[in-house]
């Protein structure tokens, strides 16, 4: 450090932020812009409205909503491509700390295999899977000789069954066909009856008067 | 929002011995008199103890009444109610037969003397109110209020001011009791004392609806309902001496200001919700300033003087929690404004909505129990008016000996931090 920056103290170092308080901080950003996109996407529709609404009785003020439209356009463009380069920064964020957390586990599984392998040795291994694989013949040959039926007729024609099968299925068709109507032709009545409107909704009214339906219930239960 | 209330001090009372003598003609009627002291030396002390068992502490209270029942009324037969004056039930033979001396929660030099029974039993459920508004001080000071302790408060701060309202209704049964200024039969002092009670249960709603994250523009509306309750209990005591009121009054004006705040700050992020975020900013600004006004008030409240709770509110929980709510929702709508909207920040504050139909705290209203099973038309005989050889006090008199004040149990209020997220633990 220069003799400059001992004396007033050169500029501290800030501690960089941690991935997470920058993929929160991200994230508060993109939910900001997501709002205004919006909002703009409103004022689109208004001046939309507005340019339809003068038309030609006020052209100069038709354009001007226009003009007014595709700036707030631009903006939205310009949103979108703000947007997407925060989420590529963000997910490459998420992926970097995840990576990161990944490779600390993997790390502590390969220290936990070392120590489990510690006390093996291979040629051990090799006589008890041997002894296993014998013990295992040995039990397939018991198996097998106890599932063969000695004595009993086991001959069944496959054929001869295939053929009751069909009989039985051509059987079932024909009595379909003899039971089928032809189907009605005539169709209902259309209602002749006015559909009610649409009512206006007011759903943060309709939410305030159900919490205070909530808490008059609470304070007088 | 870990609550905070200023209490006045319990009225003070000089032991009463139920001495008739002469007047007493049978056994049972010495009787009562000898319960009725017991009983009253008994509850006068439970008083000291905000943290008393509320049930344990309302059948005493109950009780007591119900064995007083008949120095108000002629027994006729054992069922009497005594709901109010026009039902048509005879004043009692005993009235003026006992001298009893209270003194006034405001006024501790101040004490009275009157010879009517009915000064007793209204100054003992004035008692019981004051009784009630502390414990529902202390159930909301714990350091973890559940639930049930939430609603165990607001059941007292109703009950409290419904007691009060029935003693404000009965006074004119004293001939010159509420002309004493300031005294606790002053009208205006118990006019201040019912919305004072009103207005705290009303404070538990608050709280509930920000715990239970109910719609911002309700929450602004309970808040600013509170806040016109708190000043309108303070304009009760406009002409009071200053010496004896101004600590309760300073109380009164920072919970006004206080809940304004509240009350700008949710109107705030109400109009944030519906992109008015220029008048979103001011009301955001408006609570901030109604804070400050409150902090002002919180010191002028610490060097007030007349009697109550000494501490400084500005370090209490309660106070503190509020703080950063309002400077969250000020960045928050600024953020907003100056990121999406560049909306103009006006210059007029924005309305609060204070409908009437905002204010959700009843009271409930308290009735007089029925006489005890021990009184009957032949016990109310046998008390022998002819050998009561006794003045009539009956004319409200000032005493000339003061009485001390109650040595009372000091509320604890935490200072723990409420474990939950919106600070707001009375839910």
């Amino acid at each position: 450090m220069s003799l400059f920056g001992k004396i007033f103290g050169g500029r501290k170092q800030e501690a960089p932020s941690t991935p997470q308080e920058s993929i929160q901080k991200l994230r508060e950003t993109e939910e900001m812009l997501e709002k205004k996109q919006e909002f703009l996407e409103k004022k689109v529709i208004d001046e939309k409205q507005n340019a339809v609404k003068y038309g030609t009785k006020n052209k100069r003020m038709a354009l001007q909503c226009l003009n007014r439209k595709r700036n707030f356009e631009k903006q939205l463009a310009h949103i979108d491509g703000v947007l997407s380069t925060i989420g590529y920064q963000r997910e490459a964020l998420e992926n970097a700390s995840t990576n990161a957390e990944v490779l600390n586990v993997m790390g502590t599984a390969s220290k936990a295999l070392k120590a489990a392998h510690n006390n093996m040795d291979i040629d051990q291994v090799h006589d008890l899977m041997e002894d296993i694989a014998e013990q295992q013949e040995v039990a397939n040959e018991i198996a097998e000789a106890i599932s063969n039926p000695v004595g009993f007729s086991t001959a069944v024609d496959d054929d001869d069954l295939m053929r009751e099968l069909e009989a039985l299925e051509q059987e079932e068709l024909d009595k379909e066909l003899l039971d089928a109507r032809a189907p009605p032709v005539t169709l209902p009545d259309t209602p002749n009856i006015a559909l009610p409107a649409v009512p206006a909704s007011r759903p943060r009214a309709k939410e305030a008067d159900k919490d205070l339906e909530d808490l008059e219930s609470w304070a007088n239960a | 929002m870990s609550h905070w209330f200023h209490r006045n001090p319990i009225k003070p009372t000089e032991f009463v011995k139920f001495d008739l003598k002469g007047v007493l003609t049978t056994d049972t009627c010495s009787k009562i008199c000898g319960e009725l002291r017991l009983r009253r030396d008994k509850l006068v002390s439970q008083f000291k103890n905000a943290s008393n068992d509320l049930e344990e502490v309302t059948k005493e209270f109950n009780e007591y009444l119900r064995l007083f029942a008949g120095f108000l009324i002629e027994i006729q037969s054992s069922m009497v109610e005594l709901e109010n004056k026009d039902a048509g039930n005879k004043n009692s033979k005993l009235i003026p037969l006992i001298r009893f001396k209270w003194g006034n929660s405001m006024l501790p030099q101040a004490a009275t003397e009157v010879s009517d029974t009915w000064f007793e039993a209204l100054s003992m459920i004035q008692c019981m109110a004051m009784w009630l508004t502390k414990h529902a001080a202390s159930m909301a000071g714990k350091d973890e209020v559940r639930e049930s302790d939430a609603k165990e408060c607001l059941q007292c701060l109703r009950q409290a001011g419904g007691m009060f309202q029935y003693v404000k209704d009965e006074s004119s049964r004293l001939s010159g009791a509420n002309e004493v200024e300031g005294s606790d039969f002053d009208p205006k002092v118990m006019e201040t004392y019912i919305l004072t009670a009103t207005a705290e249960a009303q404070e538990v709603i608050v709280a509930r609806a920000i715990e239970m994250k109910h719609d911002d523009g309700l929450i602004s509306s309970l808040a600013a309902v509170t806040a016109s309750i708190f000043s309108k209990a303070d304009q009760c005591l406009n002409n009071l001496p200053d010496e004896s009121f101004a600590r309760w009054r300073r109380y009164l004006q920072l919970k006004h200001h206080f809940y304004l705040a509240y009350a700008f700050a949710f109107l705030g992020q109400k109009q944030l919700s519906e992109d008015k975020c220029g008048e979103a900013v001011r009301a955001c600004k408006q609570g901030i300033a109604e804070y400050g006004v409150a902090k002002e008030m919180a010191a002028m409240y610490a060097t007030a003087t007349g009697p109550g709770t000494r501490i400084k509110p500005e370090q209490h929980l309660f106070f503190r929690r509020i703080e950063p709510l309002l400077n969250r929702h000020l960045e928050k709508a600024e953020r907003e404004n100056g990121f999406i909207y560049h909306q103009k920040v006006p210059d007029e504050i924005p309305q609060l909505d204070v409908e009437a139909t905002y204010g959700l705290a009843k009271l409930d209203s308290f009735t007089y129990p029925p006489p005890a099973e021990s009184w009957n038309t032949a016990v109310y005989s046998a008390f022998d008016l002819s050998k009561a050889n006794m003045p009539d006090f009956s004319k409200i008199k000032k005493s000339k000996s003061k009485l001390d004040p109650v040595h009372e149990e000091k509320i604890y209020q935490t200072e723990k931090d409420p474990s939950n997220s919106s600070g707001c633990v009375i839910a």
